[in-house]
Order: C-alpha cells, then structure tokens, then sequence
C-alpha cells in the first residue's frame, strides 16, 4: 500500500512537472521579468537598468520591473538572486563591484560570483579615469609619479569608498610605484570630487562620464583613462596600456545576470531579447550620453568575459586590505 | 540687466502650456507622496525616471525637481496631523506642529507651514537666480574640518531643542550618536555593530528610526487611553493665521529663510541642519521658550521656512558645480545624462534655457503648491476627526509599506517594529526621540568628516582651531553651550520645566 501510495505522489510529481516546466520554457515569459538592481536609483546600472527597461518589455512582450536593493557593495540584491529560481524571471544587472570585488571582500563569502549565476548578456562596459587637481603639474602619468616624489611628503588619493574599484586601483598603482600615497574613503563619488576640486586630494581614480564636465571646465585635469581603447567620451584622453600602465587596466562592466542553471531555451530566448534591445538606436544614443560602451558578446564570451575579471581583481582586492566584514 | 534678461528667458520657458503641466503634475505628486508616510522622492523619481526619457530635458528637470520640493511641503502635513515626520527635515516640525494639532489648532499648523515653505521658497529661488554662481564657489571653501565644526555647532543646538530634563536630552544624544556607530566604517571599511547581518551594514536607515519612534511609539501610546485623544481633538478652531499670528510668524519665517537658504548650498550635509538650527535659534530669542514644545506656533513657522529654503538653495551645487547634494539630486544628475546634458560647472552658459526655466518653475511651482495645499488643508484637519481605530491600523500600513520601499527589504520592517517598542519604553521613561535622532542623523557625518580632517592633516588636529571658518564655529559652539550650562540659566530651565509638568 505504501509503495503505491508513493508511487502515485511520483508519477503525480513527475507528471505535473512534465506539465509545468517544458511550459515554462517555451512559453518564457509568461507573467513580468524583474531586474534587479545592486545600487539606489540614480547611479549608472540604475540607470542602464530603466534604459533597458523599455526595449526589453518590447521584446519579451511582457512588463519588465527594475527594483532596487541596495546595501552591502550590492551582495544584498546579488545574493538573493543566487539564492533565487533560475526561472528567468529574476534578473540581476550584474556589475564590477558585486561580483568582482565586494563578495571577496566579506567572510565567508556569500556567494560564487561564476557558478553561482548563469550570465546572459553583456551590455555595456565603463572605464575609471586617473585625475589631477589643476594645481598639479602631472599631464602624464610618468610626470604624476615625478611630481608626487618631488613633493616629499604624503600625497592623498580619493575614491567613492574603501574597496571600490578607484580605491583597488589607487592601491595597485602604489603597489606597482612604491609612491608615498595615501587613500582616502568617502561615501560615493559626489564628496570625493568636491574634496578634489577643491585641492584638499592631489589626485583620484573615479568613474569618467560624470567627471568630464569638470574636465572641460578646468577645475580637474585626466591624465589617463583605465580603458585598453581611449573612450568615445573623451577621446584625447590616453589609456593606462597607452601610458605604461597595464596592471591598471579596469574595465568595470554592466550585464544581465540569473541564477544558476537558467534553462537553456529560456537563457537563449532571454539572451536574444537582450541583443535585440541593445540595437534599439535611442538605447544606444542614452547609453553613449551616459558615457557607456554598448558592447555585446555572445553568451559563453560574457561567461568567460567575467571569469576574466573576477580572477583578475582577485590579488589587487585582497592586496588592498579591504573588508566589508 | 543680464539678469533681467535671463529671467525673461526662464519664465518664457516655464510659462510654456506643457511645461506649466509638467510643474503643476511634479508639485502634485511630490505633495502626494510627501504625505504618505515613508514614501520618498526617491522612490517616486526613480520609478518615473523612464518617462522624462521622452520628454525635453527642461520639461523633464522642471516636473523632477517639483517632486522634490513638493515633497518637502507634504512631508510637514503627518508630522503635524500624526506626529510622523518622514524626513529628518520635518522631526523638529512635529515638536510644536502635532502639540498644536492637539490643542485643536491643526489647521492653523498646516496654514502656516505652507505659508512659511511659499515665503521661503520664493526668497530662495531669488536667492538662486542672483547669485548662484559665487555661492557655488563658498561650497567648495568647505572642507571636512569645517563640516566637523558645523556639526559641532549643530549638536549643541539640540540640546537646546529638548523642553525637557537636559540630562534626559544629553542621554538621548547618546544613544543617537551609537546608533548612527552602526554600519561600515568609511575609513577602513570594516563593518561595526553590524551583527554579521548583511542588512546592517549600511547602517540603519533614518526613516526606520523615524516611523518607529515617532510613529508606531504615538500609535501605541494612543491606544493606552483612546477616549482621551478623542476630546482633545474634538474642537478645530480657525485654519487663517489672525493678525497676532501673523506677528508671531513673519520673523520666524525671515530668519529661517536666511538661516535655510545658507545651510542648504553646502552639499555635505548643510540642509539637514536647516531646521533644527531654526528651531533653536527661535527658543533662544523668544521672550517665551517654555512654550516651545507645548505647541508655539514660531517652533512651525522658522523650521518649515528653513527646510524650504534649504530644498531650494541645495540645487545651486548640483546645478553649478554638477555635484548632487542628496540622492534625490544625484537621480537627477542620471535623469539629465541620459538626456545628453552633463550638468557641471558649464551648465549655465552651455544650457541657459534650462538653468533658468528651471530656477523660474521653482517660484511657480511654489505658487502651486500654495494653490495646492491651502485649500486641502480643510480635508487634512478632517482626516484626523476619522475614529482612532480606523486611523491607526491605515497608519501602520502606510509606515510599513514605506518602510519596505527603502531598500526593498522586510528587515527594515521589522527593524522599525523594535524602534516602535524602544520609543515607547523612552515615552515612559519621559525621554523625547528628537534630540536621540539629531544624535543619529549628525553623528556619523561627525566623526566621518573629524577622520577625514585628521588624516588629512596627518593627524594634527589642531586643523580644527587653525582654519578660520572651522574656528569660528567651534567658537558659536562654545558660547551655545556655556549658555546652556550656565547655573543660572539651566536653573531657570528647570523651573520652567517643573512648571509644565
């Protein structure tokens, strides 16, 4: 009797998921897709976010939801999409700092940033730039390293907070120089920059596109951007690699990311409406504004593409120090 | 001349039929969500982000930025009518404002905010089209030494705020400043009193602090004894401010305005203080300060201007400089870069049409929200007349509701939960939660800025006494407080305070 009994809840299981799930991904979506986004409205994968937001309900055909969940370098919003059905309709916009740099930062870590997801798309990617007060003769990198030794004292470096991608870089550049600098932690990129216009920071490493305005106006002078290709947004400024500088190379990306073991007909589906938003003209003109690449891959290239890079921050993250726990 | 001529352009273009409705629709909905408990600007501008891609740059900014200050104007109306103060602006609001409401003067509280935030704003928005620029320029003489000695200056100011035992308020700021411990070090990185608890390391949120121990801790003191609440609201007299009112409030409503409209350029932290520095400055001249906290309608009319104006003069760095002053203008600062416009240093000259439409709809979009809320203010006063246990449980929701919309997150929920329980228990203990939050919001900018002019003076903190600006605050400070400490002075203090027990 108890055999039977349980043989019938099995084939009832098994056949309501025979019912269900072959559905599911063929008929993907068939209720709202929800992005997530790991930071408060108004920073740029807020942004890239609602942007996407608008092709992409058009070519799933159902409504697409952005929420933000911030907190914790954005392990919050990650981590719940971890822990998440890989449906396909919980998304993440995955960047740099959740999956590269802040779970390694936390013990234990709380999650694997490359098996714990399935990757879909990548969307657009942002270099940092190195910057000077205009009080520092510096154009060029070697004339940065001239000036701060010729100074011979402690020089001090911003970033928008302990264990950002300008504090990383701030302390590979003064591993790789032996440079008497020092870091110094703000909350978000606004105050630092403040503090720089106003000479109280020699220099800084900071995201371009908001800081080019202050660059035309004068009030801060680039000396390199962390781009392997010069940026569309301010094409005289060089590279790292142009200055002899590759070690700080970053280029900080923003993509669609799901849970792990996203079903291959709803991945594939998903990734196609993504490519598809993104020839979308007014995305790409929004995206440029921002002073964002579009950049598309296929999907095992992004999976491989972010390999890259969280192996890459690895040693430059832990060399720093930088904890959030 | 230039500026005439500038001003034409702006009123051209904010007199534009759509851009009058986009003005009128921002106010509207910034009033709205003002009013719902929790809700934020933030919230409401980054969900409506996606429709100001379609429409022109100026329309877009004008209805944004109406969301904003109207929010500011709305968020005074529960602190009065619930004692639910929904940013750290409106807290000192809720001291006079709700004690008014009790007495049955509501609508006389709601009247002379809304007159107070129009006086204010008006002025600030002159204010901003005369001279933006140079001010943008004193924004930047503002280090972390000098930000350290305002925050100095300021939490001495809150002791003067409590009307009641100093010890009590000096206890509450205490707790304020370790609450405000929590969360990850801005130096090191390091998280603090975070309990392991991902959800804490940010810190606690304002707005969690605020709903719990003002609103969920009156929720659960009302309920102690409803039939006594009922007969103090019972007898609503005049909404109009008479001829003595009118008396009483307008130098409250000057010197906020000044007061209001200095504080907010500075973008690191200089507008939150606006109110509370009102607030004081209003008791200390007062020839009657033991009405203070006992519902004194110039405790309404200073802050309320000074938050406005402070609303208003925070564009000037994000508007000159490019640099936001609040999340609120930093979602801005998106919405306009994904328009193609990079608001910076160049903006005025490079984007006049929309500089200058935008600074124009300020006014008359403070014109609207006078239109708006004089008028509702009848149906406010009568929100409060709808039985307590129907109120209550719809107070609750809308608490919780926007509590939940911070960070999407159940934690912060039940966090607020826990606040309702400790602010009951203070309530018991005869501790006020107003000088326990000035400790929490100007805690951690405090020490964040002390840190960040230590390390940058390579730890001679004598960086303190040798920076004028810093120094002469520090100096205000000082005085304040010897005034308050002064034998005779606090012995008066305590006289008063025995009296109104």
């Amino acid at each position: 009797m108890k055999t039977k009994l349980l043989l019938a809840y099995g084939i009832f299981a098994v056949a309501t998921a025979l019912m269900t799930a072959p559905s599911m991904a063929q008929d993907y979506p068939t209720k709202a897709v929800r992005i997530l986004v790991t930071f408060p409205p108004g920073g740029s994968s807020d942004v890239v976010a609602r942007a996407l937001s608008v092709p992409l309900q058009k070519a799933l055909g159902q409504p697409v939801v952005v929420d933000n969940k911030p907190g914790a370098g954005g392990t919050i919003a990650a981590g719940e999409i971890n822990r998440a059905a890989p449906d396909g309709y919980n998304l993440l916009m995955s960047n740099t700092t959740p999956i590269s740099l802040a779970p390694f930062m936390l013990s234990p870590q709380p999650y694997d940033s490359i098996k714990g997801f399935t990757h879909v798309a990548l969307v657009a990617t942002v270099p940092d730039v190195v910057m000077v007060h205009p009080s520092v003769t510096a154009k060029t990198m070697p004339e940065l390293i001239e000036w701060i030794k010729a100074q011979n004292k402690k020089v001090f470096f911003g970033s928008g907070g302990v264990g950002s991608i300008g504090h990383i870089l701030g302390e590979t550049f003064k591993k790789e120089t032996g440079l008497n600098i020092e870091h110094v932690g703000y909350k978000g990129s606004a105050p630092m920059i403040t503090d720089l216009m106003a000479g109280r920071l020699s220099f800084s490493f900071d995201t371009l596109p908001q800081n080019v305005p202050h660059m035309k106006a004068e009030k801060l002078r680039p000396i390199a951007v962390t781009s392997r290709t010069r940026s569309h947004v301010a094409p005289d400024i060089p590279t790292v690699v142009e200055a002899g500088f590759p070690a700080l190379v970053s280029e900080n990306f923003i993509g669609v990311s799901a849970p792990a073991g996203l079903p291959p007909a709803v991945l594939a589906k998903l990734h196609a409406a993504i490519q598809q938003s993104m020839d979308d003209p007014t995305f790409v003109t929004r995206l440029n504004d921002l002073g964002l690449t579009v950049r598309k891959m296929s999907q095992p290239a992004f999976v491989d593409f972010v390999q890259k890079q969280v192996e890459g921050w690895v040693e430059p993250v832990k060399a720093s120090g930088a904890k959030l726990n | 001349m230039d500026v005439l001529a500038n001003l034409a352009l702006g009123f051209q273009t904010a007199m534009s039929l759509s851009n009058l409705f986009y003005c009128l629709v921002g106010v509207f909905l910034g009033t709205a969500v003002g009013v719902l408990p929790g809700i934020g600007p933030i919230a409401t501008i980054a969900m409506l982000l996606p429709i100001t891609f379609g429409l022109p740059p100026v329309s877009a900014l004008i209805m944004l930025s109406g969301i904003y200050y109207g929010a500011q104007y709305g968020g005074s109306t529960t602190a009065i009518l619930i004692n639910l103060p929904g940013e750290s602006s409106s807290v000192v609001t809720a001291l006079d404002g709700y004690k008014m409401a009790r007495q049955g003067r509501a609508g006389l509280a709601l009247a002379t905010a809304a007159i107070g935030s129009f006086i204010a704003g008006s002025a600030a928005t002159v204010l901003v089209a005369l001279f933006a620029p140079p001010l943008a320029e004193l924004a930047l003489r503002f280090g972390p030494a000098e930000y350290f000695s305002l925050m100095v200056l300021g939490l001495v100011a809150s002791i003067v705020l409590a009307s009641g035992s100093l010890l009590h308020a000096l206890a509450m700021v205490v707790v304020g400043l370790t609450l405000g411990l929590v969360g990850t070090d801005v130096n090191s990185g390091v998280a603090r009193y975070s309990m392991g608890l991902p959800q804490l390391a940010d810190g606690i949120g304002f707005v969690v602090i605020a709903m719990g121990m003002f609103g969920l801790a009156e929720i659960i003191a009302n309920l102690e004894d409803e039939s006594q609440r009922s007969a103090i609201i019972k007898s609503v007299t005049g909404l109009m401010p008479s001829r003595e009112d009118w008396k009483r409030i307008l130098g409250p409503i000057a010197r906020g305005t000044v007061l209001g409209s200095a504080l907010g350029i500075l973008p690191g932290g200089g507008a939150l203080l606006a109110s509370f520095a009102s607030y004081s400055v209003e008791k200390k001249l007062s020839k009657t300060p033991e009405q203070f906290g006992n519902g004194a309608i110039e405790g309404v009319a200073g802050p309320e201007s000074a938050n406005n104006a402070g609303a208003q003069t925070s564009f000037i760095p994000m508007l000159t400089l490019g640099i936001p002053a609040n999340p609120v203008m930093a979602l801005m600062i998106g919405a306009l870069m994904i328009q193609g416009i990079q608001p910076g240093p160049g903006i005025i000259t490079e984007q006049a049409t929309l500089f200058w439409g935008v600074v124009v709809s300020m006014w008359i979009g403070n014109v609207f929200l006078l239109i708006l809320n004089l008028p509702l203010i009848g149906l406010w006063v009568r929100m409060i007349a709808v039985p307590y246990h129907l109120l209550f449980p719809a107070i609750m929701v809308f608490c919780a509701i926007g509590v939940f919309s911070l960070s999407n997150t159940t934690f912060d929920v039940y966090l607020m939960a826990l606040f309702g329980l400790l602010g009951y228990v203070f309530r018991k203990l005869g501790c006020e939660p107003t000088p326990l939050l000035l400790g929490f919001v100007l805690g951690p900018p405090m020490e964040e800025f002390l840190r960040r002019a230590l390390v940058l003076s390579e730890g001679q903190a004598s960086v303190l006494v040798t920076e004028p600006l810093s120094a002469g605050l520090l100096a205000v400070a000082a005085v304040l407080l010897a005034t308050v400490l002064l034998p005779s002075i606090r012995k008066k203090r305590e006289e008063t305070f025995v009296a109104e027990d």
